[in-house]
């Protein structure tokens, strides 16, 4: 079921409504019922997969924690993580390993050809399958408990706000939320309300919007786009995903929160990060702090005590485990994001980002550039032009439209319809606005003025309101929704 | 409490906006560009559409009065709104398109004129229903209004998906170089006509038949039973145009602001035609491009080098393709053009440099049928 829609509206209402009617215990049912159905919407064949998953994990963490013996709580761990990166792998990434196989085949001389599978990539896989893996492992740690009621730990992994494109939830959150029992509290509603609003008005109204200016300019072939438009493209894209997404998020927060259950943020105005570390920090938090505590850290940690010199190649050791434990979590964050090559150019871009930033701090000439609007206007274009292999998905085209980018007389045309460049100047705007407004405005205000400032906050809301009931239209998925 | 009380009153405020809008926006939202004083007309003889507007299933509408009528040979006459658009228009008032079907009725018993017009249409988009429209009727020959200012537009509007294309139009689309793919890819099929899942973003990526089945549903209880939920295309419209309003305000954009060609677009748009030309030379069938009446009494909003360039590139074309060509920009004299509403905040009335009076579309008319008759 997509966010965007009367049907979800309804079914949410119906739900939260139910959730306060019934007694505490009836509540899980309840939630878990409601979220498979919401699931099922979209095809009821892999619900099945979802209580495979949830079952397998269920089980494997309860055997874990029973067992003393490393080595035996190991081989579940292994287990579980075998099995749920294998259906992961199945579903997402068997075609595109075939595909690259049959290739390397080909150029080796061997003409065989690998069977061509049609295999539909389950909704939600890549998120629920990560949220089972760091469930585990944290009960591996000993840093959790195992969940002993199948009921509540279902309801966590299939809770219908967050199941289908995050936040990806973790276990030490949301599970003792499930068991308390909760009160209704009016505030709550409210607040769940209008975030519900603000999402999809973030979605229904900008991303939307602007997604027709974007999959228009993207269809032109190469050569009528010159440098600046794949610039401008690309700040499109990057407010695009950023409206669609973070809108999402702030719909499946709202929701939770008119349940009485508190999801953490997703996203906090990426686009003021000074510095790639800090945009990861604000762009799809659940995300970024997940790859960090399941992937760098461990993948540094191992790499740690196998470098015993403090220098290798001139180079000191700190460094070398920063590059590569850096490069291994941003291309598992690419692949994770889709099976396709311009995937992992993205997640390595971004790691090259990073490490350029790491490195920069120390160099003199870098560390003079103290100003928090001189970082912002350095480090905003390249966030956004790492947009581009992610839309483009094309290797060869990427080629075509990224070669653009270092050719001076591309840069002395324009190819586009005007509004495209107007629009991206407002969106940036607009953004760069309401972080001001929100993060330094409002609460200088609400402290000072009471009354009116919830008087012109209902002013605002009105508006958001009608360009929500005007726009509500599901005409297009939300676009984590593929991944 | 306090927090529940101000989240009620935003509910309150919205319901009086949207009151307020619904007074404002007396327009539908089809003919919200044509402003209030340009209104659609769409011909009817005998109860069926002679002119088809700006949907598939409106040009496979056509297709039953032209089988009524005894499947004549048809000149199937294409343009943008100029062509369905009457400025001042007086009860009695007809479009150019019946006025060419009429006197073809009185004067060549074979042969009717039909048309088909979309606001803003781009030749790709003629490209398409061109090669449909060949095969839902007997086409002799076509009209094509080559306006410069729509090749900037681009692309196939969604309302050209409601209806399914035939599976030969799609296959003879994908054998056309340059723009057959990226048309097919459009249309959302591949040659054999079936129905593409889209590789983006599009809601056909994920097949949802309940979601699809509901919100059908609860849509078409919503707007049977809330007039403000029926007249949310128009608002959506209204809303559209506001902004297109402010923006016009905001970076001074007037009607005889100059506009630029935009490359890309400029090309697909020719290579469309030429795919036009040479379909219509393959099946024989009579071509006559014009340039379309525009306001001459003031400058024209283009780049006179980029409008002069355009001009010779299209007789070139046509002589190219066997196809007859004519310039009829000055055949409307500037006391049957009008205005229309203004398109920036605070201006009432602007010039309108594409939508004539009812004289106008005769005069359009008689030309074009006396070039067909020759």
């Amino acid at each position: 079921m997509i966010f965007n829609s009367i049907t979800f509206i309804l079914f949410l209402i119906f739900t939260v409504i139910l959730y306060w009617s019934l007694p505490e215990r009836a509540r899980l049912w309840m939630l878990s019922l409601s979220s498979l159905l919401f699931y099922g919407f979209w095809r009821f064949e892999f619900i099945p997969l979802l209580l495979i998953a949830a079952g397998l994990d269920y089980w494997v963490s309860n055997e874990i924690y029973k067992r003393d013996d490393r080595q035996s709580r190991k081989r579940f761990l292994i287990l579980s993580l075998v099995i749920n990166l294998g259906i992961l792998f199945y579903f997402k990434y068997l075609v595109f390993f075939l595909g690259n196989v049959e290739w390397v085949l080909h150029i080796l001389g061997f003409r065989i050809e690998m069977p061509h599978l049609n295999i539909i990539l389950p909704l939600a896989i890549s998120f629920y399958t990560f949220e089972t893996i760091s469930y585990t492992v944290d009960v591996y740690r000993g840093q959790l408990k195992p969940e002993r009621n199948f009921l509540v730990y279902l309801t966590f992994l299939v809770y219908y706000p967050h199941l289908i494109a995050g936040p990806i939830m973790r276990a030490s959150d949301i599970l003792p939320q499930l068991r308390t029992r909760k009160t209704l509290l009016p505030d709550c509603i409210v607040d769940g309300i209008k975030r519900v609003l603000i999402g999809l008005f973030l979605k229904v109204f900008l991303a939307d919007n602007i997604a027709e200016l974007v999959n228009s300019g993207f269809q032109q072939p190469a050569s009528a786009l010159s440098a600046l438009d794949i610039w401008t493209l690309s700040f499109l894209f990057g407010f695009q995903i950023y409206f669609d997404f973070a809108g999402y998020s702030h719909i499946a927060i709202g929701c939770a929160k008119m349940m009485g259950i508190h999801i953490r943020e997703n996203f906090d105005f990426p686009y003021m990060a000074k510095s790639p570390q800090e945009f990861w920090q604000r762009w799809h938090i659940s995300l970024s702090s997940w790859i960090r505590d399941y992937v760098f850290l461990p993948v540094a940690y191992s790499t740690s005590r196998k470098l015993k010199k403090d220098k290798y190649f001139g180079m000191k050791t700190d460094h070398i485990i920063y590059i590569y434990a850096t490069s291994i979590a941003f291309a598992l964050c690419g692949f994770w994001h889709g099976a396709n090559w311009n995937f992992l150019i993205w997640g390595l871009y971004w790691a090259l980002l990073l490490i350029v930033h790491q490195v920069s701090r120390k160099v003199k000439v870098f560390r003079a550039i103290k100003s928090n609007f001189a970082s912002w206007v350095f480090w905003l274009p390249l966030f956004m032009i790492g947009w581009l292999p992610f839309r483009v998905q094309n290797f060869g085209r990427l080629k075509q439209l990224s070669s653009k980018l270092f050719k001076p007389t591309e840069y002395l045309w324009l190819g586009l319809r005007e509004n495209n460049y107007l629009i991206a100047v407002l969106l940036l705007g607009l953004v760069t606005s309401a972080y001001f407004v929100s993060v330094l405005i409002r609460r200088f205000w609400e402290k000072k003025s009471g009354y009116m400032y919830y008087l012109f906050e209902s002013l605002g809301l009105a508006i958001v309101i009608v360009i929500v009931f005007i726009f509500l239209r599901p005409i297009s998925q939300f676009i984590y929704f593929q991944f | 409490m306090k927090k529940l009380f101000f989240l009620l009153l935003s509910f309150v405020f919205s319901i009086g906006i949207l009151l307020l809008i619904n007074e404002s926006s007396t327009h539908r939202a089809d003919e919200i560009g044509l402003g209030d004083t340009t209104l659609s007309y769409f011909p009817h003889i005998d109860g069926y559409s002679i002119h088809g507007n700006n949907s598939m299933s409106e040009l496979h509408g056509l297709k039953k009065g032209w089988e009524k009528r005894g499947k004549k040979e048809v000149y199937l006459w294409l343009g943008n709104s100029q062509l369905h658009g009457i400025n001042q228009m007086k009860p009695g008032d007809r479009n150019c398109v019946e006025i060419a079907f009429n006197r073809f009725a009185r004067e060549k018993k074979g042969i009717e004129v039909i048309g088909f017009s979309l606001p803003n249409a781009n030749l790709q988009e003629f490209l398409v229903a061109f090669a449909e429209a060949r095969h839902e009727m007997t086409l002799g020959g076509i009209v094509v209004s080559v306006c410069f200012d729509d090749l900037r537009e681009d692309g196939i509007r969604d309302e050209l998906l409601d209806d399914p294309c035939d599976t030969l139009t799609l296959k003879e689309l994908s054998e056309i170089p340059v723009i057959g793919a990226r048309l097919l890819n459009e249309l959302k099929a591949d040659e054999s006509g079936k129905k593409k899942v889209e590789k983006n973003y599009g809601i056909f990526r994920f097949r949802q038949p309940f979601q699809e089945t509901s919100e059908a549903c609860l849509e078409y209880f919503l707007a049977d039973h809330f007039s403000l939920w029926k007249r949310r295309p128009d608002f959506r419209a209204f809303a559209l145009l506001s902004l297109y309003n402010f923006r016009n305000t905001v970076f001074q954009i007037k009607p005889d602001s100059i506009r630029f060609m935009i490359p890309g677009r400029y090309q697909a748009n020719l290579a469309a035609l030429a795919a036009i030309l040479r379909l219509s030379k393959k099946y024989s069938i009579k071509t006559l491009l014009y340039i379309p009446p525009i306001r001459d009494d003031v400058p024209l909003p283009y780049d006179t080098r980029q409008y002069s360039t355009f001009k010779e590139e299209l007789f070139q074309m046509a002589g190219q393709y066997d196809a007859q060509c004519v310039n009829l920009e000055s055949i409307v004299s500037p006391e049957y053009w009008g205005f229309k509403e203004g398109t920036s905040l605070g201006v009432a009335v602007e010039i309108d440099y594409m939508h004539f009076q009812a004289h106008g579309h005769k005069l359009l008319a008689d030309a074009i049928v006396n070039l067909l008759e020759k």
